[in-house]
């Protein structure tokens, strides 16, 4: 099991700043994304490459990073501060 | 120095306290910025900024190192504020001081452009039609694709 943050927009579109996926137990952020996208019909858009960025232990990667269930791991729409 | 806060900043006190750090400086390039009312209609009444804790220090951190890996500076001051902001509040403040003006000036704009792409924070717009999350927009895009 893997425990996922979410934030801004994401968070509030989901109802929930924290989400679990029982399913992964390693793997990269393009199989973590697929099982995301996969686990609920209405995630499929939300989680799609290309329209959520990606933070493993809070840097921001790309699909091929590995991810294990002991790392943080955060999905978010592009940031817009400053 | 790195300062992620709710509370507003003084920019005469932060001025301040470059000067008496250090008098090897010649120069002090200050950027700050403010919530302003884009809409042109009146329509937006404030802001919430939203962060996530621990990262935005983190990469906010390695644009100071960045920075003074790319040019010759004495000191950099980065503040950001988050959570409910109203029209004119101060958001972000940047300060660099070097030698010359010009290491400061492109400084304190690397840093600018680099943080409204990297540093995950995420403004939301309180309108009377309602709220908005504001979108990442492509020309901030650009001006951090030309470092």
């Amino acid at each position: 099991m893997i425990r996922i943050l979410l934030f801004g927009k994401l968070r509030e579109d989901l109802d929930r700043s924290q989400l679990e996926c029982d399913a992964f137990e390693g793997g990269t952020v393009a199989e973590l994304r697929k099982m995301l996208q996969d686990s609920d019909p209405s995630w499929s858009d939300k989680f799609q490459k290309g329209a959520v960025l990606v933070a493993v232990n809070q840097v921001m990667v790309d699909e091929a990073c590995r991810v294990s269930p002991s790392d943080e791991v955060a999905f978010f729409l592009p940031v817009t501060g400053g | 120095m790195i300062l992620v806060q709710k509370e507003d900043f003084n920019v005469a006190e932060e001025y301040a306290a470059i000067r008496d750090s250090d008098h090897t400086e010649g120069a002090i390039v200050m950027f700050s910025g403010l919530v302003r009312d884009f809409s042109g209609d009146g329509l937006i009444t404030g802001l919430e900024l939203e962060h996530y804790p621990g990262m935005t220090e983190k990469v906010l951190a390695e644009i100071e190192i960045e920075a003074h890996r790319r040019w010759d500076l004495n000191s950099i001051r980065i503040i950001h504020r988050y959570g409910a902001l109203a029209l004119g509040d101060q958001i972000v403040f940047v300060a660099v001081s070097s030698a010359h003006r010009g290491a400061a000036f492109e400084a304190n704009q690397f840093i600018m452009d680099i943080l409204k792409t990297q540093a995950p924070f995420w403004k939301k717009e309180m309108t009377r039609n309602g709220d908005f999350w504001v979108e990442a927009k492509q020309k901030d895009e650009k001006a951090a694709g030309r470092w």
